[in-house]
């Protein structure tokens, strides 16, 4: 087994994507893709704060593994 | 019987004819020469008798044997295997190789049903030569997937084994690595969706006693404040009828049916998978109730003879009725489909009746393809859909129906075709009615939906890759190799880790677009604008390169799969269910002194738990997702070569025997107190098909 690195994703600790990116390929994408909701979020329910919108996609069944275990982590990390 | 091979002699005014069966490929690719099975890349290669190449097929060599035995002292052959790709092939192979290169002389018989009458005439009317060309872009095929297959294959398995920490079996093709890839995009596309939020207004009106549930114009509500804004403009107010439009359409009878279609439609009525509906209909063709069931074509030509096979269907008792009314018609004008194939029609019942018994889906695929012949022979079903658009203000609400005219082709077709009738609620234009209920609903944007066997046959098939033939094929062989589970298809972690480093490593293996171009290769081999030898050097002059990236890049590649095989395998030996006595998973072991395997705690060095089970000694064990009705413990099936397969409780054995025992040490216990879950579950296991759903 691989030693753990700085550049391993902290989340399934596998190589992160890039030098550059914090997470693996597969959770870097579903990062990506929470960055990007987070407006049409907002405008959907007009108050959403950051920490709410993550909470909340964290419990939503619609949404990917990758997608839940970063929002998880994003929330751990807000707390 | 001849060295205990099955064939049939008959006499005609030519002299003695011998019929000998080919069951399939008797010859396929192999090594020249001997090379180990773990060298790897392999470039030289011949054609071999498959009793040589692979170790199941060893009864082939009597058949290779006796054909070759019968045919000493022949003065003519024929290739009378089925008259598609694979047929041809088969027949030149056996003729070349078995029959000391009889192939040079032989005649080719060409037919597309069994029946009495069509194999008659196609004796009668011969083909003088072989269809050489079609013969050499099936050997073209075999020998680039082979090609394809054990390098590739072996450059994965073998960086693996390298690393000395796990083995599996891995294995990826031409055909192969592009599906995978279907799968395993979509998964990813799953795993990191990210749903958006929107509203649907649901309002339900009342007329005359009976509900209607209107749905709003837009019917997804962006965001929060427009949809409560709508529900508040509108509750408790009057609609006013604004129009009411009624329009008729026609709706034409369905194509015939060629391969990918009838697994389709098999699929959506009967949840047969592709490959169990080729094998299906294959058995169905070989009774000659069925055409050849492996045609691209949508096309009924008018030499079939529509009116004497729907006469014969008219004898059946179940088609009497429906075949009678078609018969009334002066003239038979099927509906026809876009695709075509010049080997065979689309697939059509011969009218003849099934002479032995037909299973459960042998009949359903008989009633499907019968139906479906006798649809393309309707007139147009005429419908009407009629809108009501309702209003408040700015807001409108629309309710619709339908209603069936005139059946036409459904009455044929029926139970597979959609019947749906709804009516309008009875009001008119300026009429007002007042709202029942209306609400807004918060949803979700679904992510996109996995593929099912029948979805990916269909991605496949709009991608140009792998025939109509081998496609099912393909799909079970991803099931076996444990890249994909379920019915609705899930990639597994290695199919992932697979993806990704040929990904990486090769991406021209899993570019959709370089396998289709090869299949255009094949196609002009048969066309006879190319060669064989042209198309095999042109091919593998790209593929070197990408066997040297690999072999280059081994110590990466097997590095990297090692440890998804190894996190794979423990996950397929861990149970569900964790371990009654301290909550830890539960694992297949095996002891290092006696050998035996077992159900064990993991929780024994940490917690101290010695908890265990014991499980058959002999056989494959797999882990089902199902579990015991009667004690809620996971069951295990037992695959044993030569025996049925067993499902059994792991627990429920144990309380068997222990029941067992403790009768035996106090004879006079009552036997009502005995629980029912002390009874061991043994019985046959599902189908391979069922076995993909769980």
């Amino acid at each position: 087994m691989s030693k753990k690195s700085s550049t391993d994703c902290p989340i399934c600790g596998f190589e992160a994507a890039t030098s550059e990116d914090m997470y693996c390929a597969p959770h870097e994408k579903a990062s990506a893709n929470i960055r990007s909701a987070f407006s049409v979020w907002k405008l959907a329910y007009g108050n959403l704060t950051y920490p709410r919108f993550i909470e909340k996609l964290s419990k939503l069944p619609q949404a990917g593994t990758r997608t839940r275990e970063v929002a998880k982590f994003l929330l751990r990390q807000e707390r | 019987m001849h060295g205990g091979v099955t064939f049939f002699e008959c006499t005609t005014r030519q002299g003695s004819v011998v019929v000998c069966s080919a069951i399939g490929h008797l010859y396929s690719v192999g090594t020249k020469g001997k090379v180990l099975r773990n060298t790897y890349p392999v470039w030289d290669f011949n054609w071999k008798a498959k009793s040589q190449v692979e170790r199941r097929s060893t009864r082939l060599a009597k058949w290779i044997a006796a054909i070759g035995s019968l045919a000493e002292n022949a003065d003519r052959y024929v290739n009378a295997c089925d008259y598609d790709i694979e047929g041809s092939l088969i027949g030149l192979t056996i003729l070349r190789y078995a029959c000391h290169g009889a192939d040079r002389k032989a005649s080719r018989m060409k037919f597309s049903t069994m029946t009495d009458r069509e194999l008659r005439e196609a004796y009668r009317n011969l083909s003088p030569r072989l269809d050489s060309s079609v013969a050499e872009a099936g050997r073209c095929r075999h020998e680039l997937d082979w090609l394809y297959g054990i390098n590739l294959s072996r450059a994965l398995t073998e960086s693996t084994l390298k690393q000395r920490r796990s083995y599996a079996a891995l294995s990826t093709g031409r055909v192969q690595g592009p599906t995978l890839n279907f799968v395993v995009e979509r998964e990813l596309e799953i795993e990191s969706f990210v749903p958006t939020p929107y509203w649907t207004i649901d309002a339900i009106i009342e007329s005359e006693g009976k509900e209607y549930t209107l749905e709003y114009a837009k019917p997804r509500v962006p965001t929060s404040s427009e949809a409560l804004q709508v529900v508040r403009d509108c509750e408790g107010q009057d609609l006013e009828v604004e129009s009411v439009e009624t329009r008729e359409f026609h709706q034409l009878p369905p194509n015939p049916f060629d391969l990918p279609s009838l697994q389709a439609e098999a699929f959506r009525h009967f949840h047969y998978s592709p490959s169990k509906t080729l094998a299906v209909a294959e058995r169905l063709y070989l009774g000659a109730v069925v055409s050849y069931p492996r045609t691209s074509s949508q096309k009924l030509p008018r030499d079939l003879g529509y009116r004497e096979i729907l006469h014969q269907l008219s004898q059946q008792n179940e088609y009497s009725r429906l075949a009678g009314k078609i018969l009334i018609s002066e003239r038979l004008t099927p509906q026809q489909g876009p695709k075509d194939d010049p080997a065979h029609p689309a697939i059509y019942p011969t009218g003849e009746p099934p002479k032995s018994f037909l299973t459960d889906p042998e009949k359903n695929l008989y009633d499907l393809i019968v139906r479906r012949f006798m649809a393309v022979f309707g007139e147009p079903s005429l419908r009407t859909l009629s809108t009501m658009t309702l209003k408040h203000g700015p807001h409108s609400f629309l309710t619709k129906a339908s209603r069936v005219l005139n059946a036409g082709w459904t009455e044929f077709y029926a139970p597979y075709s959609r019947e749906y009738s709804q009516e309008l609620p009875d009001l008119k234009g300026g009429e007002r009615v007042q709202l029942k209920k209306i609400a807004a609903t918060e949803k979700f944007v679904e992510p996109p939906p996995r593929y099912n066997s029948n979805s990916l046959l269909r991605r496949m098939e709009q991608a140009h890759i792998g025939t109509k033939a081998t496609r099912a094929e393909t799909i079970d062989t991803l099931y076996k190799r444990g890249y994909i589970k379920k019915s609705r298809i899930e990639a597994t972690p290695l199919a992932i880790e697979i993806s990704r480093i040929l990904a990486r490593h090769c991406p021209l293996i899993l570019d959709p677009g370089f396998t289709a171009k090869l299949e255009e290769l094949l196609t002009e081999i048969q066309e006879e604008s190319r060669t064989r030898v042209n198309v095999l050097l042109e091919t593998l002059s790209q593929f070197r390169s990408v066997m040297r990236d690999l072999v280059i890049a081994e110590d990466d590649v097997g590095s990297q799969l090692c440890r998804t095989v190894a996190a794979q395998t423990s996950l397929d030996r861990t149970l569900m269910s964790p371990c009654p006595q301290c909550g830890s998973a539960l694992k297949i072991v095996r002891s290092r002194q006696s050998r035996k395997r077992f159900i064990g705690c993991t929780g024994r060095l940490e917690k101290g738990c010695s908890f265990s089970l014991p499980l058959p000694q002999f056989g494959k064990l797999t882990l089902l997702h199902q579990k015991c009705s009667a004690c809620g413990f996971q069951l295990v099936l037992t695959r044993s070569k030569g025996y049925r397969k067993m499902i059994s409780c792991a627990r429920c054995y144990v309380n068997r025997v222990r029941m067992t025992r403790l009768k035996e040490l106090t004879p006079m216990a009552d036997p009502a107190a005995e629980p029912r879950s002390a009874i061991a579950i043994l019985r046959k296991a599902p189908s391979s098909v069922q076995d993909h759903k769980e």
